[in-house]
């Protein structure tokens, strides 16, 4: 895996607005793109502002977000990194599925995550760690799996 | 459990099963093979840690050093997604284990007999912090190199640690290893209780 694409372009934060061949993320070719390996890496830090630590760093995983109707209906207010956060959070998606699905390291969508959640874009649901030794829910849990042919 | 406030939708609880094990030993096959979508894979950066062990000199290029964490999912019903979160199966990444690990169901080792050592981490980390976990060896090939006594005598785990064969490759054998994890989870919980 390399953090730059095959011409070794790299492309610094205030470059990438100005990129006219990177779709916006409401383009319908956004994800596709976003899937393709060419795609052109940041160094990760450069998205945060160089900060490592969330504003939240208990953030699980697993935690699920969802973007707030108010942004996803005037999203363009927001920063492209965060933008692309809240197009994936329509429904809910669990921090990792972020990570993945952006490309960026866990720790960076921590970052960007929280910062969206304190200005009250996102909505996050934190896993209840009492839900893994609760006897009702491993039961659930066994239903669930047993169904699976 | 509460609905939220506004239209938003609701969002699945996330319950959380860690695949662990030896590089190479089947972690990311068993992941892919039941999880509903192909595998993700999200990268966690290097800490500060590891920055000191991983630092190589005069390269002015080398800021990070990422470790990949496999993970699938499965909706188990309306309101139950399950997560499979792989762990990175070298011994230096163990810093990144509570991450991962921290309010997991429980936990599935996977153990290849001819490395058994290679699970030592993985079974010294989940008896510590006290997460149930199943000992699963990986037939490759569909032989099994030692008993399965002979493997819990050469591992030291206590005799309540279930042991069991399953094949990566298999969604329903998977699905079982996976099924004894809860069950064995489930025992301790009710006892607990």
């Amino acid at each position: 895996m390399t953090e730059a694409d095959g011409a070794g372009r790299r492309l610094p934060p205030y470059m990438r607005h100005a990129d006219a061949s990177r779709p916006l993320p409401d383009d319908p070719g956004a994800q596709a793109y976003l899937d393709a390996d060419d795609a052109p890496r940041l160094r990760p830090y450069q998205m945060t502002g160089g900060r490592t630590a969330p504003v939240d760093p208990t953030l699980a995983l697993e935690a699920q977000v969802v973007a707030d109707g108010a942004v996803i209906a005037a999203p363009h207010a927001l920063r492209f990194e965060h933008r692309e956060v809240v197009n994936l959070a329509h429904d809910p998606v669990s921090v990792a599925e972020l990570g993945a699905l952006l490309h960026l390291h866990l720790q960076v969508v921590r970052v960007l995550v929280a910062d969206l959640a304190a200005a009250g874009h996102l909505r996050v649901l934190r896993p209840q760690r009492a839900a893994a030794t609760d006897p009702a829910m491993i039961e659930r849990v066994i239903r669930g799996l047993s169904a699976i042919a | 459990m509460g609905y939220p406030q506004s239209h938003e939708p609701a969002a699945p609880t996330p319950i959380k099963i860690v695949v662990a094990g030896g590089f190479g030993v089947g972690k990311t096959t068993t992941v892919g093979v039941i999880s509903d979508t192909p595998p993700l894979t999200t990268e966690a950066a290097m800490t500060d840690v590891a920055a000191h062990v991983d630092r190589t000199g005069d390269v002015p290029d080398k800021t990070t050093t990422t470790v990949a964490i496999d993970f699938g999912t499965i909706r188990l019903d309306q309101g139950l997604k399950l997560y499979l979160f792989g762990t990175p199966g070298q011994d230096r990444f163990g810093f990144m284990w509570h991450d991962i690990c921290v309010g997991a169901l429980g936990a599935l080792v996977i153990v290849d007999t001819r490395r058994l050592d290679d699970c030592y981490p993985a079974v010294d980390y989940f008896e510590q912090a006290r997460i149930p976990f199943v000992i699963a060896v990986n037939l490759f090939h569909g032989r099994l190199a030692h008993s399965l006594e002979e493997v819990r005598w050469a591992l030291a785990v206590n005799g309540d640690t279930p042991l069991t064969t399953f094949d990566a490759r298999s969604r329903q054998s998977v699905r079982d290893a996976l099924l004894t994890v809860c069950r064995h989870a489930l025992q301790r919980a009710t006892a607990a209780a």
